[in-house]
């Protein structure tokens, strides 16, 4: 595994260097300057706080160049799977870097940031289907290898309800405080009931990670939009537009 | 004197209704206006739901409380022959009334009901962009007499709800994508099928020219300066515009990056020489 150093809980005057990432917090006078860079993009922010903390941790990758969807597809080699039966599988997602300034036991999104180039995509018909962040994925029978700064694993267990086989080649998650854990790896664990090969129930489960993993801070939750807290287990998205590669109406 | 015979014989009349009017009638009259009254709470309630998130409140309280007379109105209408009146004459002069109203006020009902049904249908919604008869623009109001729309020029209109209702209404991102071209002609001389990888790079490389529907770059006419590819990119509504514009300059500074020319508009000139003049002929290349 990479040993990774950038993800986790640091004081005001952190300074990382990771690769092609920068991370500095300097204190003047009469507040602190945040500031980053990766791979040549910069950003700084200024923070009015005395006494506080720097969380840094993978969040949904959702945020880049800017927020336009909730919906994260992967796509991966056709996996054919036979009536009645459960397979569990390895695939990779991609995740975006969010930076968390703590204070007063509340969290707020300072920075997201990502050394990948986020690629966006259609789910479904343009009238009424949804844009997804897409990503393509290789299936792998074990927790693969993976650069945490770029790539988290994604333990998806696949269910055939139906009577007959079933050909699946990408699963589309929606983003309620997607639950992802980090250690020495980036993982989140997702499950997707299959009952035709046009229809399936996907959702994000907030199983724990293995020992010494941490959870994450979610962008979405630390964006304080629901009221009411989300659980992710309870948000499950219908693939109604088909299990497989669709054929683009031009 | 005239005065005090009319309102002795209103009086009269009025003590003679009341006279034919028995205990039934006003239990009757009551039943009924009651029961139109819940009729109207239960209507105007239900309306509150389902329009609320849909209507400004002021435009919502105008209907509500036309909802709620016209109710009223009908229950009365339903009570009036337990009072025992000759609403004969009522009804002429009622009838002339509705006309006379009727014309002054139609175009006025006519936007009012289009407005309703304009809420109904809701073919856009506040902040998108449409095209309404000759007027484009950002939706910034939709009220139950008129749409408010604010040109890209920033100047305010104001559609009549009738007219947006008969007009043909472009809403350019009610869809979650839509499509935009680009088409581009490159020099004979220069190889077609690398200038169209160049393109699918380029496009490749930007987040939100979507992956899926597939972005299409193709030689689609041997014109007469240039070969001209035409490129189709899906892209989310809301992102398309922003991305149309930066992409056309990426292409254009990378194909020159990579030598490929865009040509002016050329003629090639063949010109006879006169047997005087010389024999054979010559061609010219002129490029404007």
């Amino acid at each position: 595994m990479i040993q990774f150093t950038v993800y986790g809980t640091y004081d005001y005057s952190c300074q990382l260097r990771e690769e092609e990432i920068s991370i500095d917090v300097e204190r003047s006078a009469r507040y602190l300057t945040y500031k980053r860079t990766c791979m040549g993009k910069s950003a700084e922010r200024t923070i009015a706080s005395e006494k506080g903390s720097i969380i840094i941790n993978p969040v949904e990758p959702l945020n880049l160049p800017k927020e336009v969807t909730r919906y994260l597809e992967v796509h991966f080699n056709p996996v054919f799977i036979e009536p009645e039966t459960t397979l569990q599988l390895y695939l990779t997602f991609p995740v975006e870097i969010g930076v968390f300034i703590r204070a007063k036991e509340d969290n707020d999104l300072l920075d997201v940031f990502s050394p990948l180039s986020p690629k966006y995509s259609l789910y479904g018909p343009p009238d009424y289907g949804r844009v997804t962040r897409w990503h393509e994925s290789s299936i792998y029978p074990g927790v693969p290898k993976t650069d945490p700064l770029r790539e988290g694993v994604l333990d998806l267990t696949l269910i055939n309800k139906g009577k007959t086989w079933i050909e699946v080649s990408r699963a589309v998650f929606v983003n309620a405080g997607m639950t992802i854990w980090y250690g020495d790896y980036v993982l989140m664990s997702a499950r997707m009931e299959l009952y035709s090969n046009m229809v399936a129930e996907t959702k994000i489960l907030s199983t724990p990670g293995k020992n010494g993993m941490t959870r994450s801070i979610s962008a979405y939750s630390a964006r304080k939009v629901p009221v009411v807290e989300v659980v992710p287990e309870k948000v499950e998205f219908l693939m109604e537009f088909g299990l497989g590669d669709t054929i683009a109406d031009n | 004197m005239v005065t005090r015979l009319q309102t002795t014989n209103s009086t009269l009349d009025i003590a003679a209704i009341v006279a034919n009017v028995k205990a039934y009638d006003i239990i009757a009259i009551a039943v009924i206006l009651i029961i139109a009254v819940i009729i109207a709470k239960i209507v105007t309630t239900f309306l509150k739901k389902k329009l609320s998130d849909r209507m400004e409140k002021s435009d919502l309280k105008v209907v509500n409380s036309i909802v709620w007379w016209s109710i009223i109105l009908i229950g009365i209408f339903f009570a009036s022959p337990h009072f025992k009146i000759d609403l004969s004459g009522l009804l002429v002069a009622g009838g002339i009334l509705a006309v006379i109203i009727g014309f002054a006020s139609q175009s006025v009902v006519s936007n009012f009901v289009s407005g309703i049904f304009l809420i109904i249908e809701r073919p856009m919604k506040i902040g998108d962009n449409i095209n309404i008869g000759d007027v484009t623009g950002n939706v910034e109001h939709i009220q139950i007499l008129s749409t408010i729309v604010r040109t890209f020029e920033g100047i305010y209109v104001r559609v009549p709800n009738e007219k947006v209702f008969t007009s043909n209404i472009s809403n350019y991102v009610s869809n979650v994508a839509r499509r935009f071209d680009y088409r581009i002609g490159i020099s004979y001389r220069d190889d077609a099928n690398r200038a169209i990888m160049i393109i699918r790079d380029i496009i490749e490389q930007e987040p939100f020219a979507l992956k899926n529907p597939e972005p299409l770059v193709f030689a689609d006419k041997l014109g007469d300066s240039s070969v001209e590819l035409l490129i189709r990119i899906w892209a989310p509504s809301k992102e398309w515009y922003d991305l149309k514009m930066s992409l056309l300059v990426k292409i254009k500074t990378t194909l020159e990056a990579n030598g490929i020319e865009i040509p002016y508009p050329q003629q090639v000139v063949w010109v006879q020489q006169s047997q005087s003049g010389g024999r054979g002929r010559n061609h010219q290349e002129n490029a404007r």
